[in-house]
């Protein structure tokens, strides 16, 4: 008897979730295509990870190519470069997270308040102009404003009486640091912006409206109205940027961090495995380097994941 | 409404802080305009800031008259239009669907969209699955495999669920389906993130060059930031070429004498300027509002 | 909805190919073996090729990230020419920015191009060889009349792989010396400063300081782009020492390869160059300024001395903008500046190689490679070298003397340099044969009065053709970047790097002298030794191989 009711149970409940599919068709239909279409593109080449148990060889391909087990891994924990591209990985982008985050919250909180239309629009569009500038572009003007001989800063801040000898902010490893992440500040604050625009144009302004007659001050009600309302999207790029730890740039770091004396502050994870494993043609030691990357990625990822959902907000 | 005396502190800072910015942001893109109007000799002296000094239009005309150019902009026009259409669509109705709890499987689609973020098998299983769907040398490689952006997805998820659930009701009430509900309600409450993933799209799409320099090998398929590519990559390169070795002067001098600054410059503007003018004609839907004629139209 | 059901037929296409992925992936080997057969079969016995008498296509990949098609084949005069004549299209394949991805991605799905353009024993030709993917060219060297001739025996033998055969095609080979590096002053300023003795280290020392006192806003010594001046200024420090040594991070004492931190004469350098730059005569930028920046102090007169591998190009006046508007404007290359009590002739600032710049590598993915060989023989030849430098025949030269080279018409002077770039002159070479063209440019040249001649030619004929060495011996003996070497030269080039800037600003010599050996301990440390090791063994290959 008891068999039979647990039974007849499953089957309801069976019959249930296969009902509540069967009403939900629509939404089934909206995932398909994209579960489809990341299947081939991301799912079938991931294969390629592999290789980094591999010593692979491109000739003879994955299938003939000798497994090596954990070699490459080893041999990127033993390297004499790994404690100082692991170090400035982190310093770099812990850098770039807590200057580079708020930034273009603040910059869209503060367009926010400007009533002047064409002010803003004005500014909207030109602070997004250096995002399509490439980096070999800005590294040139930032070689010349960074100058020793006829830096346009340093002449600044001799004349205004800062410092009595030029500094040589290119290639002093402290300056390293701060230069980049302003660099990137100034590149990509604009641009990403206009994302936190969008959240706070979806704000119903009537609720401007109810606060202003409530007598709230202008800069009260952005901190009861306007960041409580942009917060879910704010939450949800705060995860992926901390899933994104060890990404700490590329193509910035190697065209800013040019001189040899900056070196030891410059070499990070991607600037490492370009040098060591792209251009030197070592395929499994850069996919190797990767996937180490990749699973301390998930860690973190799945640790902010945890973090922000006790706030109400995560990605699942 | 008045202002009190601590707002017009704050918003007085704020002006000067965005004029600050509206500066920094503009000066290198206005001295790089004045570089590619300034005649190449003459930048070589230096001291080209705001206005060129010996006005010429050779760089425009050194860049332009290559033939591939205007072939390789009307690919990249097309490749913006059609890869954002298709991406806003299938991804846009994606998130929709991820938007809404009851969804069968949420929690583990979520999961399988997050795990390709982080994990990817590199390029060349990726080009092996590209050329075996017979994507090399064709068109839709540029499009097909990035329709699906997962953080496009979390984007549009996170605004559709802020979206007020009374409306979506009142249409379930009128008889709308899931599609009719996504179509008539809340595509037109979510014009600011369209209008936005729809500009982060239309600008990957033009920006965009290494996906051709692979895939593509046929010049007349290559979008214009891959032929830029070539110019660019050249002035960086030739610099580094320079000391390999002496009996190739004559060859590399003539490469190097036309890639100078002006044309690096001329380059860039002639790259970005079509797209850094499609921001403006989008700016309308980020004016708040948007709720309000909404829940009354 | 129109648009998604068209969707999902595309859909189901492609999820029926996926089932191939999976079965592609990893044989590539196979295809390699039935092109193989074909070769073979294609050479015995064949009748060598003649140009022109039927449409052949081959393709071109440069393996450059800076690579750019000069443009599309039979378009400008030159290669309509060549199409016309000898009926063969190049069809060239950029890597438009990606060259290291894209070759990857062509070995890994089977898909070479026909012929790789790419630097002389590098790693791609190495791994190319290795795998067999290359065809081995002895074969034809015999059959056609050029190449063997015009390279010469030991050149070929030289870039011949360990295997005994050649593959690589070699691009502005010489028999001859060249060079353009070594040292430029500043005429204007030098004459103005009453054009005192600048021989010595020690003259330069006090010129720098005189122009540093007399013109403030000038910069004494540039050492040009990443201070890569350095190099030529140590081989200034002794007699007999090569740039190169520097480059290869270990010098040669007697027979063996010795770490250049132990270098007394390497010490005695850069303690020398990190005065003046403590001393503000060399600019505080060395390390960080743009090629850019340094242009434009050339193109205003703010250089007093420059140290560099291209000093004729700046110094040829003739096509300087800063001339123009001032008549005393002028730089002049002069002797390498030395050490006080050496032998002048005995300083050697242009190593040069009869290797040349790069190759070219046929792959066996080409249908018909003694074609390929053919034409390239062809393009070597004189006739060849004069239709790709020079422009078809009946353009600016009609006849060729008794050597090969084309006697300049009266078109020669009239037609516009815009018109020689359209033609595409020099562009499409890709098997340069320096002694050739520069011999012929320079009969030229005598022939035009003194104000057309180029200037640097004139340097390089009174300079720096004068302090050269041959170091083809040298050839090829980097090891490839993905062997255990490779990983320690590209880790002691690191060391080395961050030890040279912190040397350049270091406070004082006892500073120096710890960089210094704290250089060298890192570097053996990595593995140095092994490498200078394996640079000693093939050294001595290649030195017997020249018969040295």
């Amino acid at each position: 008897m008891r068999t039979a009711t647990n039974k007849s149970t499953i089957y309801k409940r069976e019959r249930g979730k296969l009902y509540e599919l069967s009403r939900q068709w629509e939404l089934q239909v909206m995932v398909l295509p994209a579960v489809i279409l990341i299947f081939i593109f991301s799912y079938l080449p991931m294969y390629g990870v592999l290789m980094a148990f591999q010593d692979y060889n491109i000739f003879e391909g994955m299938a003939n190519s000798p497994w090596v087990g954990l070699k490459h891994f080893e041999m990127f924990f033993q390297s004499p470069e790994f404690s100082n591209v692991m170090r400035n990985t982190i310093v770099i982008s812990l850098l770039k997270l807590c200057i580079g985050f708020p930034a273009p919250i603040i910059l869209a909180l503060f367009l926010n308040e400007v009533n002047r239309m064409w002010f803003k629009r004005l500014t909207q569009t030109v602070s997004y102009l250096p995002h399509f500038m490439s980096w070999v572009i800005i590294s040139g003007f930032a070689a010349s404003i960074l100058a020793v001989d006829n830096g346009s800063l340093n002449l600044l801040l001799e004349k205004t009486g800062l410092i009595d000898e030029p500094i040589n902010f290119l290639s002093t490893s402290k300056y390293f640091w701060v230069i980049l992440a302003s660099a990137n500040v100034w590149k990509e604050i604009g641009f990403s912006s206009i994302v936190y625009l969008a959240a706070i144009a979806s704000i119903d302004p009537q609720i401007y409206e109810a606060a202003a007659v409530d007598g709230a001050s202008r800069f009260k009600r952005m901190f009861i109205i306007t960041i409580p309302s942009i917060m879910p999207i704010v939450m949800v790029f705060f995860v992926l940027a901390i899933g994104n730890l060890l990404s700490a740039g590329f193509e910035d770091i190697l065209l800013l961090g040019s001189s040899p004396v900056v070196q030891d502050v410059a070499q990070v994870i991607d600037t490492y495995v370009y040098k060591y494993g792209i251009q030197s043609s070592r395929l499994s030691y850069a996919t190797a380097v990767g996937l180490f990357k990749s699973a301390i990625s998930v860690v973190l990822l799945f640790g902010a994941n945890k973090m922000a959902r006790k706030y109400g907000g995560g990605l699942w | 409404m008045k202002l009190t005396r601590g707002d017009k502190t704050f918003i007085s800072l704020i002006y000067f802080f965005l004029i600050l910015l509206l500066f920094a942001a503009f000066y290198p893109f206005w001295n790089a305009l004045a570089i590619s109007l300034n005649s190449g000799t003459d930048t070589a002296h230096g001291g080209v800031t705001f206005w060129p000094r010996d006005f010429t239009f050779d760089n425009y005309l050194f860049v332009l008259k290559n033939d591939a150019l205007l072939h390789g902009f009307m690919i990249s026009v097309i490749r913006v239009a059609a890869g954002t259409v298709l991406s806003l669509f299938f991804t846009g109705l994606f998130a929709y669907a991820m938007s809404k709890k009851i969804l069968i499987g949420r929690k583990a689609i979520m999961i399988y969209c997050i795990f390709t973020m982080v994990f990817s098998g590199g390029l060349i299983p990726a080009f092996i699955v590209n050329r075996n769907l017979g994507l090399m040398d064709n068109f839709w490689v540029m499009i097909i495999p990035s329709i699906v952006s997962v953080w496009n997805m979390i984007v549009f998820r996170t605004f559709f669920e802020e979206l007020p659930p009374e409306m979506e009701e009142s249409a379930k009430m009128d008889g709308c389906g899931y599609f009719g509900t996504f179509f008539r309600v809340i595509l037109p409450l979510s014009k600011p993130v369209f209008a936005t993933l729809g500009l982060f799209t239309a600008v990957y799409h033009w920006n965009d060059w290494f996906t051709a320099s692979i895939y593509i090998n046929n010049q007349n398929l290559k979008p214009i930031q891959t032929i830029l590519q070539q110019v660019l990559s050249s002035t960086v390169m030739m610099e580094q070429m320079v000391n390999s070795n002496a009996s190739a002067q004559e060859f590399m001098q003539r490469t190097r004498s036309v890639t100078n600054k002006s044309i690096t410059m001329t380059t860039m503007i002639v790259a970005t300027l079509p797209i850094v003018c499609v921001y403006p004609f989008l700016q309308k839907y980020f004016v708040k509002g948007v709720m309000i004629g909404a829940v009354k139209g | 909805m129109k648009r998604s059901g068209k969707w999902f037929n595309v859909l189901a296409v492609s999820s029926a190919l996926i089932l191939t992925v999976t079965a592609c992936s990893g044989n590539n080997t196979k295809g390699t073996a039935n092109v193989e057969t074909t070769n073979s079969s294609a050479q015995e016995g064949r009748q060598a090729v003649v140009l022109g008498q039927s449409d052949f296509k081959y393709t071109f990949y440069g393996n450059y990230d800076w690579y750019t098609a000069p443009g599309e084949w039979g378009k400008d005069a030159t290669s309509k020419w060549i199409l016309d004549n000898k009926k063969v299209t190049m069809e060239v394949i950029t890597s438009d920015g990606a060259a290291a991805q894209k070759l990857n991605t062509m070995i890994a799905s089977d898909t070479l191009p026909d012929v790789i353009w790419t630097d002389k024993f590098g790693t791609d030709y190495e791994r190319l060889r290795a795998a067999g993917q290359l065809v081995p060219l002895d074969d034809y060297l015999d059959k056609y009349p050029n190449l063997k001739r015009l390279v010469g025996e030991s050149t070929l033998n030289m870039l011949r792989a360990s295997d005994g055969k050649l593959y690589q095609i070699p691009n502005w080979y010489s028999n001859k010396p060249l060079g353009n590096a070594g040292w430029m002053i500043n005429n204007k300023i030098y004459k103005a400063l009453g054009s005192p003795k600048l021989e010595t280290y020690d003259d330069l020392y006090s010129y720098l300081k005189l122009v540093k006192e007399k013109y403030p806003d000038v910069t004494p010594l540039d050492l040009n782009k990443g201070a890569e001046g350095n190099i030529f200024m140590y081989s200034g420090f002794a007699e007999g020492r090569l740039p190169t040594y520097v480059e290869q991070k270990a010098y040669i004492e007697g027979d063996t390869f010795k770490s250049i931190y132990k270098d007394p004469v390497y010490a005695e350098t850069v303690k020398y160059i990190n005065k003046l730059v403590q001393e503000k005569l060399i600019s505080q930028d060395l390390l960080t300024q743009k090629e850019d920046q340094i242009k434009e102090k050339l193109n205003t007169g703010k250089i007093a001395v420059l140290v560099a591998y291209d000093v004729t190009e700046p110094s040829n006046t003739n096509e300087l903008e800063w001339k123009k508007n001032d008549p005393e404007a002028d730089y002049e290359v002069i002797w390498p500046v030395h050490k006080a009590g050496l032998d002048k002739n005995k300083i050697i600032n242009n190593p040069y190689s009869t290797l040349g710049w790069n190759v070219s590598l046929i792959t066996k993915s080409a249908k018909d490679p003694e074609a390929i060989f053919a034409f390239y023989d062809w393009m070597a030849s004189e006739e060849g070298q004069n239709v790709l430098c020079f422009g078809p025949p009946g353009w600016l030269w009609d006849e060729v003397d008794a050597e090969g080279s084309p006697i300049a018409n009266e078109n020669w002077t009239t037609v516009s340099d815009d018109e020689k770039t359209a033609a595409k002159l020099f562009d499409w070479n890709y098997v340069g044969n320096s002694s050739f063209v520069d011999s012929s440019k320079g009969k030229i040249e005598m022939t035009l009065p003194e104000d057309k001649r180029n200037q640097t030619a004139v340097a390089q004929m009174n300079v720096t053709w004068k302090t050269t060495q041959d170091t083809t011996e040298f050839g090829g003996i980097t090891p490839p970047s993905d062997s255990n070497e490779g990983l320690i030269a590209q880790r002691v080039n690191d060391i080395y790097t961050e030890t040279f800037g912190k040397i350049m600003f270091a406070k004082s010599e006892a500073e120096i002298d710890k960089l210094i050996e704290s250089g060298y301990e890192q570097s053996m440390k990595v593995g140095h030794q092994e490498l200078m090791d394996y640079l000693q063994t093939k050294w001595k290959e290649n030195k017997e191989k020249l018969g040295k």
